[in-house]
């Protein structure tokens, strides 16, 4: 039964307990004297400006795309890599024309111009 | 019951109830939350199964990319502060009663099944080995070289869709 | 067991001593490695947090001497009790929560930072006996908790309600998803050369330290983990003396102690996957036989990579936003793809010589592209033009006052 996980998941227990257990300490044994400044949103020492709604960049989302991208092609590199002492020569040429696809696709999106901040 | 499917039933009853809440949570940031804890609750049932390989690539891809693209899209909607929308149905009464009866039919039907009533034989090929396997499988030309390569224009057609879709924004905004 | 058997390997005898007390209580095996690991985990999870306190400590005193300032030294002999007394003092600290939070969000943020740095403990090995899981997926598994990471920082900016903390969440795990690219495909090629993904396995396999056979790669995979870190001089999202704290300014008491012992430890946790995977990990003569200088090894390996960062974070200056990310995205990516492709089709081709070949080749094609991509570098800053605003000579007014010190070029 016992599989290499266990430790993980009693190791994830812990991890996720101890800070709580801390900050559960902390809060008990600090004051808690809450008042309306104290309690105000931080902007620089004056009131709040505007609505707290942030015009959001679409940069953001175009950096997790492209980053989503590459993630699911390194998870597919991963298994090739663990077998590479095993693989002929024909399939390190497949994997390299599985790299140079999306490779391609990137210097498309560099050329547009989509992975520069502004 | 042994311990596993003690483990097996705690996991799928988090799995449910997360999925429960995605679906019903008004709050849009609340129920990308829940669906990572629902991606988390299928990560530890593969891991229970000592599907290792796939344990670790939910929780990278889906939890690390893709959770965080839902969150960062559903923050570029704009209405995402209001709550006055009501998440179910005005019919759901009838839908409600439409649903137990299918799924009473589909349980008694599948219970008779031999498939589902006989203990599934355990892969033969332990641990290591199992991604070894994979990853041969995956380059080898009588395996799945054809699919994989197809993965790969697969991944190129998102990429490119997706820039060009965000990218006609970005340049419409700058504009 | 005497006295030698015990100090050769001080963690398995106890494990050992502490398994067969369970069995003389009558416990089954299964439970007894249950409570084991329960135990060894707790005792992992807290020293690797008391250790958070000497790096704190360690760090101050450094980057006050490369300042050229001495760094706390009031509290204990060369202040080293400065850490416990700030512990102390965030302990007690009121917890402000600001109105308008989200109150899940908000409380769950740190704990699940922190844990997501912890957890990177469970699966490096100390020595040759001691590890926390022999997980045989292990380098996916570190890429993913990197993962939960970016999930805490835009939980904490989200819970926030601070519109300069949503921000600084958005560029923070924008930084973090990013960097994360060149770390995947240059772990790739540790994997390749030992065919597993298992740390152990890796360890293992390096007969030679990876680091003399890819150093390039291991230059890109440093970067790229200081980047991920947050640290300077990519800590634009949290710039402790520039935007006041980033995506945790609403955060206090030993919530925001919470982040700062995750970025502390996140450091010492960089250093130590590093000389895992590229300096050999436990490795040293003698750490077969002796497995605790195993686990000394690897410590000092690892504070020799964690004083690299903390010299680097005292001496660069601060990058940009733009300029962080044309880093990762136009300079580190596509060098990591090609260095991965041409490692592969390279080392295929020389296979039948023998593995030493494959070293020398990889240990060209690292080289080579090193001094490649510099190259392009320099040849692209000389494209750029400065433009001239005016020319170098301009008449001055001069002044009414003869006896001012204003001097006129002409």
């Amino acid at each position: 039964m016992l599989n290499q996980w266990l430790y993980i998941g009693i190791f994830v227990v812990i991890s996720l307990a101890l800070p709580a257990v801390a900050i559960l300490l902390a809060r008990i044994l600090s004051p808690k004297k809450p008042n309306k400044i104290k309690n105000s949103a931080y902007e620089c020492g004056m009131e709040t400006y505007d609505k707290t709604w942030v015009q959001f960049r679409i940069q953001y989302y175009l950096y997790a795309l492209v980053f989503l991208i590459f993630d699911v092609e390194t998870v597919f590199l991963f298994p090739i890599a663990v077998a590479y002492n095993q693989a002929t020569l024909f399939m390190v040429i497949e994997a390299i024309i599985f790299i140079s696809i999306l490779f391609g696709g990137f210097l498309y999106v560099w050329r547009k111009g989509a992975l520069s901040w502004y | 019951m042994s311990v596993q499917q003690l483990f097996f039933v705690v996991f799928a009853l988090i799995t449910i109830f997360s999925a429960l809440m995605v679906v019903s949570l008004r709050n849009l940031l609340h129920s990308a939350l829940w669906l990572i804890m629902a991606l988390l609750g299928v990560a530890s049932i593969f891991a229970i199964l000592e599907a290792s390989f796939f344990a670790a690539v939910q929780i990278l891809v889906y939890i690390g990319a893709i959770a965080i693209l839902i969150i960062f899209a559903v923050m570029l909607t704009h209405n995402i502060m209001s709550v006055a929308e009501t998440q179910t149905n005005r019919s759901w009464g009838i839908a409600l009663v439409m649903v137990v009866i299918i799924f009473f039919i589909i349980i008694t039907q599948i219970s008779t099944w031999p498939g589902f009533n006989t203990r599934l034989q355990a892969l033969n090929i332990p641990g290591q080995d199992a991604v070894l396997a994979f990853g041969t499988g995956l380059v080898d030309p009588q395996g799945f070289a054809l699919p994989f390569e197809t993965a790969s224009v697969l991944l190129l057609a998102a990429l490119l869709g997706g820039v060009f879709i965000a990218f006609d924004q970005r340049r419409e905004k700058k504009s | 067991m005497n006295l030698i058997d015990f100090l050769r390997d001080p963690i398995i005898a106890i494990s050992d001593w502490i398994t067969n007390l369970f069995s003389n209580w009558g416990m089954a095996t299964d439970w007894a490695t249950f409570l084991l690991y329960l135990i060894g985990a707790a005792v992992l999870g807290i020293s690797a947090l008391l250790m958070t306190l000497f790096f704190i400590w360690a760090e101050r005193k450094i980057i006050g001497r490369l300042q050229d300032r001495v760094g706390p030294n009031q509290i204990g002999p060369w202040g080293i009790f400065q850490s416990v007394a700030d512990m102390v003092k965030i302990f007690i600290k009121e917890h402000i929560i600001p109105t308008g939070v989200d109150p899940i969000p908000y409380h769950l943020a740190p704990i699940v930072l922190v844990a997501s740095v912890l957890m990177v403990w469970a699966i490096v090995p100390f020595s040759n006996t001691v590890y926390g899981s022999n997980l045989n997926v292990a380098v996916i598994f570190l890429l993913a908790v990197g993962g939960l990471g970016e999930v805490g920082v835009m939980m904490a900016g989200w819970g926030s309600n601070n519109k300069y903390a949503l921000i600084s969440a958005f560029r923070a795990s924008a930084q973090m998803i990013s960097y994360e690219v060149p770390m995947a495909i240059i772990l790739l090629i540790p994997v390749l050369l030992s065919s597993s993904m298992s740390m152990n396995d890796i360890v293992n396999a390096q007969n030679i330290p990876y680091i003399l056979v890819l150093p390039f790669g291991a230059l890109i995979f440093f970067i790229a983990s200081i980047a991920e870190n947050g640290r300077a001089p990519f800590d634009l999202a949290e710039a402790e003396s520039e935007l006041v704290a980033g995506f945790n300014i609403e955060y206090s008491g030993l919530k925001f102690g919470m982040f700062y012992v995750a970025d502390f430890l996140r450091a010492f946790t960089s250093a130590l996957i590093f000389s895992t995977l590229f300096l050999g990990g436990w490795k040293g003569p003698g750490a077969e036989a002796i497995p605790v200088l195993g686990a000394f090894y690897l410590i000092a390996k690892s504070l020799i990579i964690w004083f690299l960062g903390v010299w680097i974070r005292g001496s660069f200056p601060r990058y940009r936003i733009d300029q962080m990310m044309n880093i990762n995205w136009k300079f580190l990516t596509p060098i990591s793809l090609v260095l991965f492709m041409l490692v592969i089709l390279f080392s295929k081709l020389v296979e039948p010589v023998g593995q030493n070949m494959q070293y020398l080749v990889i240990l060209i094609i690292n080289l080579g592209l090193f001094f490649l991509s510099f190259r392009i570098l320099n040849n692209q800053n000389k494209k750029k033009v400065v433009a001239e605003v005016g020319s170098r000579t301009r008449p001055v007014a001069k002044p009414d006052n003869l006896f001012s010190k204003d001097v006129s070029r002409g």
